[in-house]
């Protein structure tokens, strides 16, 4: 049995969620696939959960399943070796180029990086809030984003977005 | 590189604007029929553990009324069947290859893998003192044999609940499982991941650890030459049944390894005192184990045997790959000269953590930093050796030594004798 209030609460964050998972894991259909896990999820928990925040549990079921999934999984996600084609600017196909690129840099952090970079820049969180919803430390948080922006200032992948600036 | 370098905010704005594209449509049925079986999943769940109770309690109601005033003989004293402990099964990286290699039924071909990037409360390392602030083990091997390629994927647990886990994975529509059953050996779960073709049959053992077989299609010989999974792709490997058996009949690999002593407690911290006018004092000194925990205040801790210094942080996730550990610094590597000292730094709101190893003999002060505001470190030496020491000192935050490029050379850390004579500055 359907409720409404679920209804409007799914469809209204089913992007957000959907961008969120395929950030953390590089592949849309295990993206969706995550989503409506979560999604379900929800449903299941409607009656308590639509007093409180069900886009914060959707999100952390998103990012706990995932987590679960890379352990068992490890080692067998196969990772592109060829950096995209660089965009040109005027390309009517770069916001596609550019989705590819930052998910195949993405795609060489480590689960940790990913995880820290998507809630601090992607769904926006502090700091605090980040250490909250990954159980770490604030400081944690600062080296390993720190680090991970490092790591993909220098990525292969995202050459071409500093082409012709001063690096 | 900071927030506010431009190519760091070239990252974060290409984040920040991050397209996923069309966003695939909302199979609306399917989410609300999966979110009402796992209600009803739930609800049985809990209505089973109220019953389970209910049960429990029943039966040592019926016990005492058996026999009042007597206990069975053959009842240990506090057992209760209604929960189960968890046991801490403690192993090295070393041990867990020793163990597996035992159990396997091909000893000799089995490949251990640590090098797949790992990140996360489990760790492959033979550093017992980095096991001990871990709540998860988590262990890979594989080989390859007549073209198909098979893994043993040993995980131990004391803190989370991989097979809760793993049943949640199986709810996924990308994950196939068969329904859970129970054996000799406890319960196994059979799962088949769509796509990627991948079955493993996992096995959770009374102790906590739960041993798992995949059949993979994979080349074990392809990330042998890669070191990343740019796998070949093989035939399809062994059938559920095949892996059921396989799991099962392993035995559970039984660790030699000591279990280490409990990790130490986070401590506040203390700032190092103040050196003042007069004689040189001589530091602190810390005489440990090799790999024994020395507290440095906070949730900090560091580590010493004779070839390395590590600082560590018990809050913090390790991330650990033989060759690259980035908490670590080899004595013996050759990167420092004998009879020089080492520094470094870590700051946060409440103190600047200063760190370090002197390569020598005779050091009994080691002083950090100049002036009236010079502190004197602690120095921490591996019972019995006269070798190299580490030290570390705690300072007030913001303390001039957190500039790298501005600090005066020769007066950040000097390192004095018995007599006050100067044996190594930097």
């Amino acid at each position: 049995m359907s409720d409404p209030a679920f209804e409007v609460f799914a469809r209204a964050h089913n992007a957000a969620l959907f961008r969120t998972a395929l950030l953390m894991t590089g592949d849309a259909g295990l993206a969706e696939d995550l989503v409506q896990t979560a999604l379900a999820g929800v449903f299941a928990r409607w009656s308590r959960l639509s007093t409180q925040d069900p886009y914060a549990y959707a999100r952390r079921v998103i990012i706990n399943l995932h987590r679960d999934r890379w352990r068992r999984f490890r080692g067998r996600e196969v990772l592109v070796n060829q950096a995209p084609e660089r965009p040109a600017r005027s390309d009517p196909a770069e916001d596609s180029a550019t989705r590819h690129a930052l998910v195949h840099a993405l795609a060489e952090l480590s689960l940790r990086e990913r995880q820290i970079l998507v809630l601090r820049f992607v769904v926006d969180l502090s700091e605090a809030d980040t250490a909250t919803e990954l159980g770490v430390s604030v400081g944690t948080v600062k080296s390993t984003a720190s680090r991970a922006l490092q790591k993909l200032r220098t990525s292969r992948h995202l050459d071409w977005a500093f082409a012709g600036e001063t690096r | 590189m900071t927030d506010t370098d431009p190519d760091t905010r070239r990252i974060t704005e290409l984040l920040a604007s991050f397209d996923a594209g069309p966003t695939p449509d909302l199979d609306f049925s399917y989410v609300t029929r999966r979110g009402t079986r796992m209600r009803t999943a739930r609800q049985l769940e809990a209505a089973a553990a109220v019953l389970t109770v209910v049960a429990v309690v029943a039966g040592a109601l019926m016990f005492l009324a058996d026999s009042p005033g007597a206990r069975r003989p053959d009842t240990p004293v506090g057992s209760s069947s209604a929960s189960a402990s968890v046991v801490r099964v403690m192993g090295t990286a070393r041990d867990w290859r020793a163990a597996v290699e035992q159990a396997s039924p091909l000893p000799g071909q089995i490949r251990h893998y640590d090098d797949a990037p790992q990140d996360g409360p489990f760790v492959s390392t033979d550093d017992a003192a980095i096991l001990a602030g871990l709540d998860y083990v988590h262990e890979w091997f594989r080989y390859t044999s007549a073209g198909r390629t098979t893994a043993f994927i040993v995980t131990a647990r004391w803190a989370q609940n991989i097979w809760d886990g793993l049943r949640a994975g199986c709810k996924m529509s990308s994950t196939n499982c068969y329904p859970e059953r129970m054996t000799s050996v406890g319960p196994v779960i059979v799962e088949n991941t769509t796509g990627r073709n991948i079955t493993a049959a996992s096995n959770l053992r009374p102790s906590g650890i739960v041993l798992t077989v995949t059949s993979m299609p994979y080349d074990v010989t392809a990330i042998d030459s890669t070191t990343e999974a740019n796998d070949a792709v093989l035939p399809s490997g062994l059938n559920a049944d095949q892996l059921i058996d396989l799991v099962t009949s392993l035995p559970e690999p039984v660790l030699g390894h000591p279990a280490p002593s409990p990790s130490a407690s986070p401590s506040d911290v203390t700032l190092s005192p103040v050196l003042g006018s007069g004689a040189i004092p001589a530091s602190p000194v810390v005489s440990v184990s090799p790999g024994e925990r020395v507290p440095l205040g906070g949730t900090q801790y560091m580590t010493l045997n004779p070839s390395q210094e590590c600082v560590l942080d018990s809050a913090t996730p390790v991330k650990v790959t033989p060759g690259t550990n980035l908490w670590c610094k080899s004595l013996t590597d050759g990167n420092l000269a004998p009879g020089s000292v080492d520094l470094q730094t870590q700051g946060d709101a409440s103190r600047l953590l200063v760190t370090g190893y002197y390569l020598g003999d005779g050091a009994t002060t080691v002083m950090v930093g100049s002036g009236p505001s010079a502190r004197v470190a602690t120095i921490v030496r591996v019972n019995g050796s006269r070798g190299p020491v580490a030290y570390f000192a705690n300072l007030p935050a913001g303390d001039s030594l957190s500039q790298p490029m501005t600090r005066p050379t020769g007066r950040n850390v000097i390192v004095h004798d018995a007599h006050g004579r100067v044996l190594a500055s930097l």
